[in-house]
């Protein structure tokens, strides 16, 4: 501690930046290692992969050392990790943050950046120098202790583990590859290869010929369910089968087309369904793939000489196979000319058509019930509205009032109203003190009775048919969980003050 | 160690300590009459040293009323109550005309000023006075005046609002303007008590001793806080913070996280980073230290930022509140000494 405050920032800036460089330059190590620690496995994977490469190819597979290999996987993330290392320690570290890591490792609360930027601006008021001199004195405490980064812990064993058992993995594989022997183009091994063209000459001779017809006629339940078979096998079955010179032509034909095994009638339809499932190959791209596919069962028949040529209603099938991927321009519809979105214009939702058909039926039916075509619809009668201005019977109760102007309130007169006999009108204004005498003029009449026809009331059913369609109105779903969420909300914050 | 840096320290050292001398005495009598509650004390005691006006947001019966009135006697400020009701007219705030009759038999207008008119206004309940009433605030909040007719009336400092609002009953009020929010320095949330805090409350309350509050400040020793605080400096990282935390709640900034982006409809205005540095100072005092520090803008952000930042209906929604889009600002921003190494 020199005593110049301005010195010993200076100072601790230093040992400061030093630490972070190097808790930087560790982390970068981890950083780069962690990240590069795939590279165990990756080099020996793609050794092993190039060397399958050549040994398909027939190129001796041993195209590098091993040893070589593994220096590779090895040194290539150590030179990453230090490659990072090094990167991370030339990064500039600013004052500020140096200090501030001293601050924050002390818990100073900013005290040395702030007396170290006062120091190097000049300020020089009274709180500046109080900040100077109250940094000063934490000074010696900073210089005496070691500026200490917290520095993630390593954790890359678990990492390294999975890698270098995945570079194991692949090495051993590369080491086995390059083991092998150098193989043919065709990727069948050469010994192989020697024994095949051997072939004939190592049959033995009671070796039954008769199967060769077996074969050719290809049998459907055997030659489509034959799992793919490794090459060896299918290279030991060879001396049986494949040097026949005997080997019928259609046997060669149908060696590796799909559905060269499956009977015409299989054929047929699976000709069927590939042209109506192929719609977007209709037109002119689909006549040379029908042609295609009949060409596949007439190779089938060849052996059956006897076979009489198609006839007129397969022919139906596959033309109307073929149109079923054409649209409406040849199927069902009638209009050849009428065009994609002309039919499809077209369409009418049935279940829509079907809902107004009810409800008009309904409707119809509801009617003929309830009048009888002579009656008038009870259903909605009710009293009519009364217009009547008569408000109130002295001090009954009006019996018609309707609520329109309160519950049997006499209302303020207007001034249409007291021109008109018998409407009592009270002269009072709701609220004031001293309403005035109330003048009721009324026409005395003696009341007569009246007859009315007595409307017979029929039973009335529920409504039997459809309701109609109810408006719903279809928000988006991501608004509707908005709503949802809001409501939610709402009514979970209802019991909390 | 410099003399002269020495001798330039103490200025500011004596200012430093009487600033948390006045502030403790303070306290400690508002401490008399309101039990517990020691964040709103200190937030509503620095707003009134750094020179704001405060909202306390809080439930009825927590004492909200009861802290301003103590504030106000304990300090020997003018105090006045204003009772916000929706037939409120701003007049009934801000003052008016009324005729007088002379000593010689005539007529004459007389202005009789409002309550507004005062050292420490509570304005309580103030959502439920139109926004019209609400609006009579705004002069007097910011330009420490108040205009009627063509009248001018500068108010004398110190002057502080401080209102209430109750966040539950919300029929029937007018929820504060944006212009109006941002005039608040501070907007502080009271809580319930503590259950320890709930007998020395019975204690108090229920008793026949009256506690009478002693004035043991003046508006004079406020006036003076107040310029020490202003005097203390900000340093520019420190600075540097407050202007990134602000512009962090403006959605579409370059510090805005996320969260901002995605549920706030209006950031913070310039006011609330006036308002940060200036809460911060005072905090820095209290604390012992003579400058701002990060730490101090932290502490003082919740409060200064959670009324100015506007959440739109997604928020709402989701049951985003604003003082978690400030808690996830604070965790976002990084001041300047704090990068990432």
């Amino acid at each position: 501690m020199s005593g110049d405050p301005s010195r010993d920032l200076d100072q601790l800036a230093a040992r400061a930046t030093a630490a972070m460089r190097s808790a930087a330059s560790r982390e970068g190590l981890h950083e780069g290692l962690r990240r590069s620690l795939p590279l165990i496995a990756v080099v020996p994977a793609i050794a092993a992969g190039v060397a399958a490469l050549r040994w398909q190819s027939g190129v001796a597979p041993d195209w590098v050392p091993p040893a070589i290999v593994v220096l590779t996987a090895l040194a290539l993330p150590l030179v990453a990790a230090a490659t990072a290392s090094a990167r991370a320690w030339t990064r500039p570290v600013q004052r500020d943050q140096a200090l501030g890591q001293v601050d924050r490792q002390l818990g100073l609360k900013d005290r040395l950046v702030t007396a170290d930027e006062f120091l190097r601006s000049g300020r020089s008021g009274p709180f500046e120098r109080a900040a100077i001199a109250d940094a000063a004195a934490h000074l010696a405490r900073a210089l005496a202790q070691a500026v200490v980064l917290e520095v993630r812990p390593w954790n890359v064993a678990r990492r390294a583990a999975g890698c270098g058992a995945l570079g194991a993995v692949a090495l051993a594989a590369f080491l086995w590859l390059a083991a092998r022997p150098v193989t043919s183009a065709g990727g069948l091994q050469t010994e192989e290869v020697v024994a095949a063209a051997a072939g004939p000459a190592l049959t033995p001779a009671d070796e039954p010929v008769q199967d060769e017809p077996e074969r050719a006629v290809a049998p459907e339940d055997e030659r489509p369910t034959d799992p793919p078979r490794p090459r060896e096998s299918r290279a030991g079955e060879r001396p049986a089968s494949a040097p026949t010179p005997e080997l019928s032509d259609v046997v060669k034909e149908s060696a590796g087309k799909s559905g060269a095994g499956r009977s015409a009638g299989a054929l047929s339809s699976s000709s069927a369904s590939q042209s109506r499932s192929a719609p977007s190959t209709q037109g002119q791209a689909s006549k040379p793939s029908e042609r295609k596919l009949e060409a596949k069962p007439s190779q089938a028949k060849r052996p059956e000489p006897e076979e009489a040529p198609e006839p007129p209603e397969s022919k139906e099938d596959d033309e109307s196979g073929a149109t079923a991927g054409r649209g409406a321009s040849k199927g069902s519809n009638k209009n050849p000319t009428a065009s994609d979105w002309r039919s499809r214009d077209q369409v009418t939702n049935e279940d829509d058509q079907d809902i107004d058909d009810d409800e008009d039926t309904a409707d119809d039916e509801e009617e003929q019930e309830s009048r009888g075509g002579v009656q008038p619809n009870l259903r909605d009668r009710r009293p009519p509205v009364s217009r009547d201005l008569q408000i109130g019977f002295g001090n009954r109760a009006n019996p018609d009032a309707n609520g329109r102007g309160g519950p049997s309130q006499p209302k303020k007169s207007r001034g249409v109203a007291s021109l008109v006999l018998g409407v009592p009108i009270p002269d009072r204004v709701k609220g004031r003190p001293g309403p005035g005498p109330t003048k009721i003029t009324q026409e005395r009449i003696e009341p007569e009775g009246e007859e009315a026809v007595a409307i017979e009331a029929s039973a009335r059913t529920p409504r039997r048919g459809p309701a109609g369609r109810l408006s719903s109105p279809d928000l988006e779903p991501a608004l509707r969980d908005l709503v949802r969420a809001y409501f939610l909300t709402l009514r979970s914050h209802e019991g909390t003050p | 160690m410099s003399d002269s840096l020495q001798g330039g320290a103490e200025l500011a050292h004596g200012a430093a300590a009487e600033f948390r001398e006045v502030f403790g005495r303070i306290k400690a009598e508002v401490g008399r009459v309101m039990v517990g509650q020691d964040d709103v004390v200190d937030g509503v005691l620095t707003a009134l040293l750094a020179g704001g006006h405060v909202l306390l947001e809080g439930v009825p019966g927590l004492g909200k009323t009861m802290l301003v009135s103590s504030l106000g006697r304990a300090v020997d400020l003018s105090f006045s109550r204003i009772q916000f009701t929706p037939d409120m007219m701003p007049a009934d705030v801000r003052g008016t005309s009324v005729l007088v009759e002379g000593e010689g038999g005539g007529h004459e207008l007389q202005f009789e000023e409002g309550p507004i008119v005062a050292h420490l206004v509570l304005a309580d309940e103030i959502n439920r006075a139109t926004p019209k009433t609400q609006s009579a605030l705004l002069e007097a909040m910011q330009e420490r005046q108040v205009t009627v007719g063509k009248r001018t009336i500068v108010l004398e400092e110190p002057f502080c609002v401080m209102a209430t609002q109750n966040p539950v009953e919300q029929e029937g009020t007018y929820p504060l303007p944006e212009a109006q929010l941002d005039r608040f320095l501070f907007k502080l949330i009271v809580g319930y008590p503590r259950e320890d805090e709930y007998g020395a409350i019975l204690d108090r309350t229920t008793g026949d001793v009256q506690v009478e509050l002693q004035n043991v400040s003046s508006a004079a020793e406020v006036r003076k806080l107040r310029h020490t605080a202003r005097q203390v400096p900000v340093p520019e990282h420190a600075r540097t913070f407050a202007v990134r935390l602000v512009m962090a709640t403006q959605p579409g900034s370059d510090y805005a996280p996320g969260i901002v982006n995605q549920f706030v409809t209006l950031g913070s205005s310039p006011r609330g980073a006036q308002a940060l540095l200036l809460g911060a100072k005072v905090r820095a005092l209290l604390a012992g230290r003579f400058a701002v520090a990060c730490e101090d803008i932290r502490a003082v952000a919740p409060a200064v930022l959670r009324h100015r930042v506007l959440l739109g209906f997604q928020a709402r929604a989701e049951g985003v509140t604003a003082d978690s889009v400030v808690d996830e600002v604070l965790k976002t921003v990084q001041a300047p000494q704090e990068a990432a190494r």
